[in-house]
C-alpha cells in the first residue's frame, strides 16, 4: 500500500472511532449497521475475489453466528469470548458445507451452497429450543471490564466500539491473508486450477480453508449483529440474505479489496433513502441492473474510470503522454470484466 | 391405502408444476446459458395475474382456464421485452453477472406486485364445478389435483413432440450443442434465444395460474418456488428436460412421502436428495460429464 493510502485509512478510522461522540444515537446504529454489513460482504470477498469460488449460501454463516451469539450472550459471556466462539462455530459448518459443496465447481457449486444453507435454515426454523419462526427476544450483552473500566455496551453507542473494533481487526486479518502465500495460492488456483495442483499444491484444501475462513469470518459478523438488534429471526439465514453480500461487493466493486466497504455503505445509504417509499426493492433491483449493464465495476471502478479521465485531461495541459493513460484505462476495464 | 394414495397424488401434482417451472430453467439454461433467477417472479405474477382476472368474474372452468391462459399470454409479453432489453446484453458477460441481472429483474417484479396488492396473502377460490373429489378405489382425491396432474403430463407430451418432431426443437437442439456452428448454418441464434426464453416463461406463468387456487398469493412465493425448481434442474442435470421430469417426479413424491411421515421434513427433503445425489453424481442424474 502507498504511504498516502495508510494515511488517508487512519484519518478514516480515528473519524469513525470519534464519530458517536458528535452524531444522535440511531446514527451510530446506522454506522454500526454499516460496520456488520462491511464485514459481513468482506469475508463473502475473500472466497468470491480471491479464491473465485461464487458461494450463495453465505447467510448461513451469518445466521449462525448470530443465532450462536444470542445463546451464549443470554448465558452470561463476555461479547469478545462469544464473538470468538460464533466464529470458530460458523468455521467448523463451513467447512462441511465447503467440503461437500467443493466436489462440484461453477454454478454446481453455488446451487450447493445455496441448498446446504437452506437446510441449515431449514433446521434454525424448525429448532423450538432457538425460538423457531420467532426467534430469540431479549439479547442484551453483558457490560465488559477493560483495564478496570466498565463499559455498559448494551448501549448501542457504547456497543458501537466493540463493532467498530471487531470489523477493524478482522478486515485488517483479511488484508494479510489476502496478500499472503495462502492468498497467493488461491488466486493461482483461481485462475487455473489444474495447473496449480501440478505444482505440487492441495488445491481442495486450500479452497476448504479458504471456505473456513469466510465462514469464520461471516459467523462473527452475524455475532455482531444480534446484541445490536436484540432480537434475531431465522430471517438472517435465508437465501435473499445470502444474496446481499453479492449485491454489496457487486455495487462497491468487485475487483478491489475495498469494494465492500464502499459498497456496504453505498447500499446502507439507498436503503435509508428508498425505505419510506415502499418500493426499496424496485430501486435496488433498478441500481443492480445499472450496475450489472453499464457498470460492471461498481462505484469504485466508476471512481477511477473518472480520476483517470481527470488525470489524462490534466495531463494534456503538461502534454505528456496521453495515449499510454489511455490504454491503462481501457485494459483496466476490460481486464476487470474478464477476471471474475 | 389412503395413507399411500394422498401422499402420491399429492407427490405428483407438485411434480407436475415443478416439472412445468423446472423445464422451461433447464431449457433457458440448456440454450442460452442462463440461470434465470427471475423465473420464480414470473410463476408469481401468473399466479398474480390469473387472481387480478378471475376473481368474481367468471365463475366457471371455462373462465378459469382461459384467463391463465390470458395471463399467461401477457406475462409471455413481458418476458420477450425483459429478453430483448436486458438478456441480449448480458449473453457475453461472466455467468454471475447474469445471475445478478436476473434477480435484479426478480426483485423489480417482486417489488411491484407488492406496491400494486400489497404484502399480505390473497387467495383465489376454485369454481365450484372444480371443487370436488372423486374417489379412486374407494378414496376421495381433491379432483383439480388430478387436472393438474393431467396438464403436467399433455405439457411434457407437448414439448416433447415440440423438442423431437419439429423443425424448431431441432434447432433449439443444435444451439444448445453448439451456438457457434448453428449460428454459422444460417440459423439466427439471437431470435432463437429469444424464442427459447419466451417458451420458457410461458410455461412459467401458466404453471402459476394452475397453481394458484391452491396456494396463497404471496410476493414472495417466486423466490420459494424457484429455489425448488433449482433444486430439480440440477438434480436431473442442467440443461436436461428429461432429467428436470425425473427429478421432478422422484422430488415431489419423495418431498409429499417423507412430509406426510415425518412432517418435520417438510420442505427440506429436496434439498437433501440434492446434496446426496450431487455428492455422488456431481453431474446430476442425466447431466454430461464436464
Amino acid at each position: 500500500m502507498k504511504k498516502s493510502s495508510i494515511f488517508f485509512i487512519i484519518i478514516l478510522l480515528l473519524g469513525y472511532f470519534l464519530a458517536p461522540l458528535f452524531v444522535n444515537n440511531a446514527f451510530s446504529f446506522k454506522l454500526s449497521e454499516i460496520f456488520i454489513l462491511v464485514l459481513f460482504a468482506s469475508s463473502f470477498q475473500f472466497i468470491a475475489r480471491t479464491a473465485g469460488m461464487f458461494s450463495l449460501g453465505h447467510a448461513a454463516f451469518y445466521g449462525v453466528g448470530a443465532y450462536a451469539s444470542a445463546v451464549l450472550v443470554q448465558k452470561g459471556y463476555s461479547i469478545f469470548f462469544v464473538l470468538l466462539m460464533a466464529g470458530v462455530i460458523a468455521f467448523l459448518l463451513s467447512m462441511i458445507i465447503g467440503y461437500l459443496s467443493l466436489r462440484s465447481t461453477g454454478i454446481y457449486f453455488a446451487m450447493l451452497t445455496l441448498s446446504l444453507a437452506q437446510v441449515v435454515y431449514l433446521v434454525i426454523y424448525r429448532t423450538p429450543a432457538l425460538g423457531g419462526q420467532d426467534g430469540i427476544p431479549g439479547i442484551l450483552a453483558q457490560p465488559i471490564n477493560l483495564f478496570g473500566w466498565e463499559l455498559d455496551i448494551s448501549r448501542p453507542e457504547k456497543y458501537y466500539y466493540v463493532i467498530f473494533f471487531t470489523v477493524v481487526v478482522s478486515i485488517f486479518i483479511l488484508y494479510i491473508l489476502t496478500n499472503s502465500s495462502l492468498g497467493h495460492f488461491l488466486r493461482s488456483i483461481r485462475e487455473n486450477s489444474v495447473r496449480t495442483s501440478s505444482l505440487g499444491i492441495n488445491v481442495k484444501r486450500y479452497q476448504i480453508l479458504a471456505f473456513g475462513i469466510a465462514g469464520f469470518f461471516g459467523g462473527v459478523s452475524g455475532a455482531l449483529l444480534s446484541p445490536l438488534e436484540g432480537i434475531i429471526t431465522p430471517e438472517t439465514l435465508s437465501w435473499t440474505q445470502s444474496a446481499l453480500p453479492l449485491i454489496i461487493v457487486l455495487i462497491g466493486g468487485i475487483n478491489s479489496f475495498w469494494g465492500p466497504i464502499v459498497g456496504a455503505i453505498t447500499f446502507e445509504m439507498l436503503y435509508s433513502l428508498t425505505i419510506d417509499s415502499g418500493a426499496s426493492n424496485i430501486y435496488l433491483g433498478i441500481i443492480l441492473l445499472a450496475i450489472v449493464l453499464l457498470f460492471p465495476d461498481g462505484v469504485i471502478g466508476v471512481g477511477r474510470r473518472f480520476i483517470s479521465m481527470l488525470r489524462t485531461s490534466f495531463s494534456k495541459k503538461k502534454g505528456r503522454n496521453m495515449e499510454e493513460l489511455k490504454g491503462v484505462g481501457k485494459h483496466g476495464n476490460s481486464a476487470a470484466r474478464r477476471s471474475i | 391405502m389412503d395413507v399411500l394414495l394422498l401422499p402420491l397424488v399429492n407427490g405428483l401434482t407438485q411434480a407436475a408444476v415443478l416439472f412445468m417451472i423446472a423445464a422451461g430453467l433447464t431449457l433457458i439454461y440448456g440454450v442460452l446459458g442462463v440461470i434465470n433467477f427471475a423465473h420464480g417472479s414470473f410463476v408469481m405474477l401468473g399466479s398474480y395475474l390469473t387472481m387480478f382476472f378471475f376473481v368474481g368474474k367468471f365463475d366457471t372452468v371455462l373462465g378459469l382456464f382461459s384467463f391463465i391462459f390470458i395471463s399467461s399470454v401477457v406475462i409471455t409479453l413481458l418476458g420477450w421485452a425483459v429478453e430483448v432489453l436486458v438478456m441480449r446484453r448480458m449473453y457475453k458477460a461472466n455467468e454471475f453477472y447474469m445471475v445478478l441481472a436476473t434477480y435484479a429483474i426478480l426483485l423489480i417484479i417482486e417489488g411491484c406486485v407488492e406496491k400494486y396488492w400489497g404484502a399480505s396473502p390473497l387467495s383465489l377460490p376454485l369454481p365450484d364445478s372444480l371443487n370436488t373429489t372423486i374417489s379412486i378405489f374407494g378414496i376421495s382425491v381433491p379432483f383439480y389435483s388430478i387436472l393438474i396432474c393431467i396438464i403436467g403430463i399433455a405439457v411434457m407430451g407437448i414439448l416433447w413432440f415440440l423438442m423431437n418432431h419439429t423443425n424448431l426443437g431441432r434447432i433449439i437442439r443444435a444451439a444448445a450443442a453448439d451456438k457457434t456452428m448453428t449460428n454459422s448454418l444460417g440459423v439466427n441464434v439471437p431470435a432463437l434465444f429469444t424464442v427459447v426464453f419466451v417458451i420458457g416463461i410461458f410455461l412459467a406463468a401458466f404453471a402459476g395460474g394452475l397453481l394458484a387456487p391452491t396456494v396463497a398469493l404471496l410476493p414472495n412465493m417466486g423466490v420459494n418456488l424457484v429455489i425448488q425448481a433449482f433444486v430439480v434442474v440440477v438434480v436431473g442435470g442442467l440443461g436436461n428436460i428429461k432429467g428436470a421430469l425425473l427429478s421432478a417426479v422422484l422430488v415431489g413424491v419423495l418431498d409429499s412421502f417423507l412430509g406426510f411421515y415425518i412432517p418435520v421434513l417438510t420442505g427440506i427433503t429436496s434439498y437433501i436428495v440434492m446434496a446426496v445425489i450431487l455428492t455422488i453424481r456431481p453431474q446430476g442424474l442425466l447431466g454430461k460429464v464436464g
